[in-house]
C-alpha cells in the first residue's frame, strides 16, 4: 500500500466504476466488486487504478475489468444486479431446513460434543409422539416449496419410534400439502439394523455419518467406535448403492487438537470409503467442548494450518486425475467463481438463523438454529423463538431473536465487514459471537470465525491465481452448481405452485 | 502493564475521521486507541496504547497502512455510490435498466463534478474503441480474457446460461428479441 499517494486518489476516479473493495495478497491485489466478481491486479496496475482511475489502465486491463463487471455499462449493471438478486434471494424465501432433535441421549461421549448430549438412560430428553406431531405441523406451516427435515441429536436412532413417526406423519401430511420433502439423518450409525435401514431406504432418507478419520484419530475424539462405525457405514453405503438411491450416504468430520498431524490420513480414510469429498469443521466452544477447550480446542491459526495442508493434498490428488473435493472450499468457490449462493447457512449474509433453518428441541421448543438450541441446553434461551403447538410460523419469523440475528449477521451494516473485499463470500454467526463475547455484534476482528473465514478465502484466492488449480476449483463449483440446479428443478412441484396461488 | 507507545498525526484533508475510525476499529484487539483533533481541526492525532501481551513491533507502520486502506476504500465507496444505488434500483425493478443510460447521464451532468463526467465519457470512448478494433476482437484474444467466464468454462455464470441471459435481457427490452432469435438459431 505504501506506493499509493493518497493525494492523487480522487473520489471522481471511481464514478464510472461498480463499487468495489480490495485486499492485498503477496504482490497481488484482489479487486472484488460488491457483487463478488474479482480480478487480480499487479501493484502497479492497482496503484494506477486508484490514483488515475480505470481509463489510465492498459486496454487489456480495461477489457478484463469490464468482463468482470467492474466498469459501469448497461450490461455490467444488469449482470451486477443479477448477482445481487441471487445473493439475497434466499432471504426472501421461507425457512426450508428444519433440524429436529428427537432425543438428547447419545451412546457416545465425544470430547468436543457441542450438543452437550444426555446419558443413554435419560429418557426425559426423548421427544414424545404428541410433540413430534406438533413439530411436523409447525414445519408444514412454513410457506416454502422445499422442506428439508434433518434429524440430529443426541443420537437420533436412540429414539427410533419418534423418528419413524415424524417421517411417516410428514409423508402423510404431504399427500395434501404437496411439498418437496427431503429427510436427512445425521447419526453415528452404531444402532443401525436391517429394519431401520429398510425404512430409511423406502423413504429416501439421506444418511450422514460422523467420521473423524482413521481409528487412532476418530477413537480419541469419540471413544472406541471407529471400526464398528465404518462397518455399518459400508453396509449402509452398499445397500443405498444397490437400490440405486439418488443420494448416497455421506460423511462429516470434526477436528480437534488430536487431528492436527493427520491431514493426509483423514483424507485417505474418506477416500477409502468412496466418500468423494470431505467436510471437516473445527470443534466450537459450545457444550462439552468449552469445558475441554485447553485439551481439544483449535485456535483459528491451527485450524487454518491444517486446512491449508489438507487442501493442498486434495489439490495434489486432483492434479493426478482423481476427483475428490473439499466441501468448505466448494461453498466459498460457488460464490467466488460464479456468484452462486449455495445456501450454506454458516457463510451467508444475513445468516440462516430462523430464515434459513429452525431447530426443534426434544420438548418442542424452537430455536433460531442448532447453535441457539445448544446454548438453550446450557440454560440461556436467548435464541428460543417459540414452541410447537403454540407458535405459528409467523410468530417464529417475527420473533425479536430472529430479527436481531438477521440484523447482527448482515455484513453490509457490520463495521469491519461492510468494507471488506470478502464481504460477498462471507458470513458471521451471532449466536457464537454472543456465546464467546457476550455481544451479538462484537468487534469482528476479535472473533475466531473472522480469522477462519478470512484465512480460508485467502487460501483459496492464492490457489486461484495458479491456472491449473483455478481450473480444478471451477470444476468443483460447476459440479456442485449442476447438482444444485437439478435439485431446484426437481423440486419444482406444479401442484404446490397451484396450491400456493389458490 | 499497558503504556502509550506511539502517536500518529494525520492530515484531515487526506484522511477523514471515518477512515481513521475504521482503522482504529481494526486495531482495537491489539491496542487502546484515542483520537484527538488538533486545535485548528486540520489534523487528527491517533494515540495507540498496546494491550498487555501484544507485541508493538511494526504496529505503527501497520496502522498507517490500514489508515491508507480505509481512506482509499472510503473514496471508492463515495465515488461509486450513485452506481451502487442504481444497481439496487435495478435489483428491485429491472425495468429501471431501460431508463438508466439517460438518467445516469443527467445525474452526472447536473450533480457530479465535471471531472467524473469527463472520466465517464473517456471510459465509454475507450470501451467503444476496444470493441471496434479488429485486432482486439475476442476471437483473436490470445489470453481469452475477454471471453465471458461462463463461456470459457461452460458454466452458467451468474446462474444463467448465456442464451437464457440473452432471453432475459430481451424480456427487459435490453436487446431486441429478433436479435436473440438470430443468435439462438445460429
Amino acid at each position: 500500500m505504501s506506493a499509493i499517494d493518497i493525494k492523487k486518489v480522487k473520489i471522481s476516479n471511481f464514478s464510472g466504476m461498480i463499487p468495489f473493495s480490495f485486499r492485498k495478497l503477496g504482490d497481488t491485489y484482489i479487486v472484488v466488486n460488491e457483487y463478488g466478481n474479482y480480478v487480480f491486479l499487479t501493484e502497479e496496475e492497482f496503484v494506477s487504478l486508484v490514483e488515475n482511475g480505470p481509463s489510465a489502465l492498459s486496454r487489456p486491463a480495461i477489457k478484463e475489468l469490464t468482463a468482470q463487471n467492474m466498469l459501469f455499462t448497461k450490461e455490467t449493471a444488469a449482470r451486477a444486479a443479477e448477482r445481487l438478486r441471487a445473493r439475497f434471494a434466499d432471504a426472501a424465501r421461507a425457512t426450508n431446513l428444519h433440524i429436529i432433535v428427537p432425543t438428547l441421549r447419545c451412546n457416545l461421549r465425544c470430547v468436543y460434543c457441542q450438543a452437550a448430549a444426555a446419558s443413554g438412560d435419560d429418557y426425559e430428553t426423548d421427544m414424545d409422539i404428541d410433540t413430534a406431531r406438533a413439530v411436523v405441523d409447525t414445519i408444514f406451516d412454513a410457506p416454502t416449496k422445499l422442506l428439508s427435515i434433518e434429524f440430529q441429536g443426541g443420537e437420533p436412532l436412540l429414539n427410533w419410534d419418534t423418528v419413524k413417526f415424524i417421517i411417516e406423519y410428514a409423508v402423510e401430511l404431504n399427500k395434501t400439502k404437496k411439498r418437496e420433502l427431503r429427510f436427512n439423518v445425521v447419526s453415528n450409525h452404531l444402532l443401525m439394523d436391517d429394519e431401520k435401514l429398510d425404512f430409511l431406504l423406502e423413504h429416501n432418507v439421506v444418511m450422514c455419518m460422523s467420521l473423524d478419520g482413521p481409528a487412532y484419530v476418530h477413537d480419541k475424539n469419540r471413544g472406541i467406535t471407529h471400526d464398528r462405525a465404518v462397518e455399518m457405514y459400508k453396509k449402509v453405503y452398499r445397500r443405498y448403492k444397490e437400490v440405486g438411491a439418488e443420494r448416497l450416504p455421506s460423511l462429516i468430520g470434526t477436528l480437534s487438537k488430536h487431528s492436527m498431524p493427520y491431514h493426509k490420513e483423514i483424507v485417505d480414510e474418506y477416500r477409502s470409503l468412496n466418500a468423494g469429498s470431505i467436510f471437516v469443521r473445527p470443534a466450537t466452544t459450545l457444550g462439552y467442548a468449552g469445558r475441554n477447550w485447553d485439551k481439544i480446542g483449535l485456535s483459528a491459526e491451527e485450524f487454518l494450518d491444517f486446512y491449508e495442508r489438507m487442501l493442498d493434498y486434495i489439490i495434489e490428488l486432483n492434479l493426478k486425475g482423481e476427483n475428490f473435493t473439499e466441501t468448505y472450499a466448494i461453498y466459498a468457490l460457488c460464490k467466488i467463481v460464479a456468484g452462486f449462493e449455495p445456501g450454506y447457512v454458516d457463510m451467508k449474509s444475513p445468516c440462516g438463523a430462523s430464515i434459513g433453518q429452525l431447530a426443534y428441541n426434544y420438548n418442542g421448543d424452537v430455536y433460531t438454529c442448532d447453535e441457539g438450541r445448544m446454548l438453550g441446553h446450557q440454560g440461556d434461551h436467548t435464541f428460543r423463538v417459540g414452541k410447537c403447538g403454540e407458535s405459528s410460523f409467523e410468530d417464529l419469523i417475527m420473533h425479536r431473536a430472529t430479527k436481531a440475528c438477521a440484523i447482527a449477521s448482515t455484513l453490509d451494516t457490520t463495521p469491519g465487514c461492510s468494507e471488506c473485499a470478502y464481504k460477498p463470500y462471507c458470513g458471521i454467526c451471532p449466536v457464537l459471537n454472543y456465546y464467546e463475547t457476550g455481544e451479538l455484534s462484537p468487534n469482528v476482528f476479535t472473533t475466531r470465525r473472522h480469522t477462519v473465514n478470512e484465512g480460508i478465502i485467502d487460501i483459496l484466492f492464492k490457489r486461484l491465481m495458479i491456472p491449473e488449480v483455478g481450473d480444478i476449483f471451477i470444476k468443483w463449483a460447476k459440479n456442485y452448481m449442476d447438482s444444485s440446479k437439478r435439485d431446484i428443478e426437481s423440486s419444482n412441484n406444479p401442484e404446490w405452485d397451484k396450491a400456493e396461488k389458490e | 502493564m499497558s503504556k502509550l507507545f506511539t502517536e500518529i498525526s494525520f492530515d484531515t484533508k487526506l484522511f477523514s475521521a471515518d477512515a481513521l475510525l475504521g482503522a482504529c476499529h481494526k486495531f482495537l484487539a491489539k491496542c487502546f486507541v484515542k483520537l484527538e483533533h488538533s486545535g485548528d481541526g486540520k489534523r487528527i492525532l491517533v494515540r495507540l496504547t498496546a494491550r498487555e501481551g501484544v507485541s508493538v513491533d511494526g504496529i505503527e507502520e501497520e496502522f498507517r497502512a490500514e489508515a491508507l486502506n480505509y481512506a482509499v476504500k472510503q473514496k471508492i465507496s463515495k465515488g461509486s455510490a450513485k452506481i451502487r444505488d442504481q444497481i439496487f434500483h435495478i435489483v428491485f425493478n429491472p425495468e429501471r435498466l431501460n431508463a438508466l443510460g439517460g438518467q445516469l447521464q443527467t445525474e452526472l451532468e447536473t450533480k457530479v463534478d465535471p471531472d467524473s463526467v469527463k472520466l465517464s465519457a473517456r471510459l465509454e470512448k475507450l470501451l467503444e474503441e476496444i470493441e471496434s478494433e479488429e485486432s482486439l476482437d475476442y476471437e483473436d484474444d490470445p489470453l481469452g480474457i475477454a471471453v465471458p467466464w461462463e463461456e470459457k468454462h461452460g458454466m452458467p455464470g451468474d446462474l444463467l446460461h448465456p442464451v437464457d441471459q440473452l432471453k432475459r435481457q430481451a424480456e427487459s427490452n435490453l436487446i431486441n428479441i429478433e436479435t436473440v432469435k438470430e443468435i439462438v438459431d445460429c
